[in-house]
């Protein structure tokens, strides 16, 4: 017991500290030591990510923290979900997120910070980078099979890419099976409403919220 | 013909020689180890062609030193874009101060107050406005979307409203693959334009970026080039770090306008700023007011003009004093570092509403700033120890003195917006702020301010690339 507590802690404070490679090591570890993944997953790097979500809520911690403990959450969380996988065990998440910048825009930070927060909180993200093509959202689509998709526009030209998106999903019978949520500098409500994505946010922290209202989930 | 536009003449300097020559032999050394990326073939092949190590993989250029030294040699220290009206040509050198006006998606409403998406007219009014201004120098589109027109020819648009509306040096920004249309409109009505072409921070040049600087190089226009480096997030959390990379960035983007055309003009901007680590905005305020003027000194260095986006405000309305203090601060010290170009008027809120009270405002913070690059005229007569001398001591006053007469408009610059008298003259006229006297005059210009319009055929040539871009951007 002392022991599982311990590797709990020790999971904790590797997010904590933001560091992946030493995440992986302590994530590693702990299966060798026979710890229950899903125990792991909730109580070692769940709750770790949930104090660096809550201190930069406090304002005690600020984004580059933020986005390593996301990192070293992703790192770890990937040695418990094949050791799951072993198992057939089930792992539930808050929800699955293809994520990325429209086609002709390179802008990737904003997008980023996206990702972290939703991380953060729990979802799983699909971060396919920046400038991708209407056809690279619905190749990820088809085999990420996500809740949502994301997509980031800095450049006001690039715009025209996120309603290509929300075409070629239609075109490819897809866009009923995600939710679509858009946004990044120039983007607006009326823009989102106009080309028929089902949310926006402004910010980082607005698009968790904007995300789990889609998919229902209380907050 | 004298030409619109201020003098800095002792530039404040950021950096140290010693410091710039040690960023100047780390940008060497980061364009030959690591390079920059240009994802566009034609740059590459140029590129190649011209001695550099290109992966065509990778897109990924390494520059030798001797390639980056004949850049820096045939780029010219000054350059001339023709405006519609010739005394508005800009002459860009290294010490000519120009201040314009900002962009940005919205418009802060004239007479409701509200924030909505600009429309072709009220491009048409903002830039009017700025023809008006006499602190102006030169115009930007005020906004890159326009509202009432699709998206896609956003920028040809508002590209088009500004070559109408006013006979000032023009700026636009190219778009992605949309520069083509906005030289040929520029050409319809027989002027140059300076048009931005962005570095992609870190070391990357866009496809359609690449494109643009090699179309601009080819007419032989002066180039503006602009990197914005968000410090912790798209460039170093150090502002030395920044201004490092901010220099490589422009080097390799000049490299490649002076390997495609040797001797033309270029313009190093930045828009450097911090991120800030809170919430992920833009930290805008004095950090990167600073990278600004580090960039005018390294500009210096090099002999080659410089210009800034950095002159940004986190303020939301023309009433607000984060907007004044913001843009006083960072106004006057790129005008002291000798920032060739900068970038802001009615700007509020980032870089995303225009504020036409503001633009009214901020040329008259424009007009006390070049009362200041004026500096002191000291000299026998300016000195007037004679005249303190016979006038002196009380009961003597100055008032009536012929020197007074003669000099007391030289020396001072006579503010239009401000309140000068007392509260209850102040309360008698109405108990306005400068932003109520900044619509008021806003108004009366939009009411007798007119500008040539152009000749018919060039209108009819604008209409007319307007069709064509549309037509072709739209069917695609």
């Amino acid at each position: 017991m002392d022991r599982e507590q311990g590797l709990l802690k020790a999971l904790q404070e590797a997010v904590i500290s933001g560091d992946p490679r030493n995440t992986e090591q302590v994530a590693k570890k702990a299966v060798k030591e026979g710890i229950d993944p899903l125990l792991a997953l909730e109580e070692g790097l769940g709750k770790g990510i949930s104090t660096v979500g809550d201190c930069f809520g406090a304002g005690t911690m600020f984004l580059p923290e933020l986005a390593t403990a996301a990192d070293a959450m992703q790192a770890g969380t990937k040695i418990f979900v094949e050791e799951l996988k072993k198992s057939g065990v089930e792992r539930k998440v808050v929800g699955r997120v293809v994520i990325g910048t429209a086609a002709g825009d390179v802008h990737d930070i904003g997008k980023t910070l996206v990702a972290t927060m939703l991380v953060v909180n729990g979802f799983e993200i699909y971060d396919l980078g920046t400038d991708n093509s209407a056809k690279k959202f619905v190749e990820a689509v088809r085999q990420y099979q996500p809740d949502i998709v994301g997509i980031s526009a800095l450049i006001t030209t690039a715009m025209v890419g996120q309603r290509d998106v929300l075409e070629a999903l239609a075109e490819y019978n897809l866009r009923s099976k995600v939710k679509v949520i858009v946004g990044g500098g120039p983007v607006t409500a009326e823009w989102a409403e106009q080309i028929g994505a089902d949310g926006y946010a402004v910010n980082a922290v607005e698009a968790v919220i904007t995300i789990k209202a889609l998919m229902g989930i209380n907050q | 013909m004298t030409l619109a536009g201020f003098t800095c003449k002792n530039p404040i300097e950021l950096l140290t020689q010693d410091e710039k020559e040690a960023i100047h032999e780390k940008t060497l050394e980061i364009l030959k180890n690591t390079g920059v990326v240009f994802k566009w073939e034609p740059a590459l092949k140029v590129l190649k062609g011209a001695g550099c190590n290109v992966d065509f993989e990778s897109q990924r250029v390494k520059f030798p030193r001797d390639v980056v030294e004949g850049a820096l040699k045939s780029c010219p220290s000054s350059f001339r874009i023709k405006a519609r009206d010739p005394k508005y040509d800009q002459e860009f050198t290294m010490d000519r101060v120009y201040f314009v006006n900002q962009t940005g998606p919205a418009i802060y409403d004239f007479d409701t107050g509200v924030r909505r998406g600009a429309t072709v007219k009220d491009l048409s009014e903002i830039t009017r406005i700025c023809d008006a201004l006499e602190n102006i120098h030169g115009v930007n589109p005020p906004n890159l979307g326009v509202a009432d027109r699709p998206p896609e020819v956003g920028f040809e648009w508002a590209t088009a409203a500004m070559i109408r509306n006013s006979t000032k040096g023009a700026w636009t920004a190219s778009g992605v693959f949309t520069v083509q249309w906005l030289i040929e409109m520029a050409k319809a009505a027989g002027i140059q334009m300076l048009i931005a072409t962005t570095c992609e921070s870190p070391l990357t040049y866009p496809a359609d970026q690449c494109d643009a600087i090699m179309r601009i190089a080819k007419e032989g226009w002066g180039m503006f080039t602009d990197t914005g480096g968000e410090c912790g997030a798209s460039s170093p959390a150090t502002l030395a770090g920044t201004v490092l990379q901010v220099n490589t960035e422009l080097m390799a983007g000049l490299v490649l306008q002076q390997v495609v055309n040797p001797g033309v003009g270029f313009l190093r901007v930045t828009m450097a700023t911090p991120m800030d680590m809170r919430n992920g905005y833009y930290a805008i305020g004095i950090e990167g007011y600073m990278l600004a003027a580090a960039n005018a000194s390294m500009s210096r260095f090099y002999n080659i003009p410089s210009a800034s986006f950095d002159s940004l405000t986190g303020g939301k309305l023309p009433t607000d004093q984060q907007v004044g203090y913001e843009k006083a601060m960072s106004y006057l010290l790129l005008a002291q570092a000798g920032v060739g170009y900068i970038i802001g008027a009615g700007g509020i809120d980032d870089e995303a509403c225009v504020s036409i009270e503001q633009i009214v405002i901020d040329n008259e913070m424009f007009g006390m700033i070049g009362r200041y690059l004026q500096g002191i005229t000291v000299n026998e007569e300016t000195l007037a120890a004679d005249i303190i001398q016979r006038v002196g001591p009380i009961p003597g006053n100055f008032l009536k003195e012929a020197h007074t007469k003669k000099w007391w408009r030289e020396e001072q610059y006579l503010p239009t917006l401000n309140y000068r008298l007392s509260y209850k003259e102040w309360i008698r006229d109405g108990s306005k702020d400068v932003a109520a006297r900044a619509r008021e005059r806003a108004q009366e210009i939009l009411r007798i301010h007119e500008v040539p319009p152009l000749p018919e055929d060039a209108d009819r040539e604008i209409s007319r690339i307007l069709e064509a871009a549309e037509k072709e951007k739209l069917d695609k």
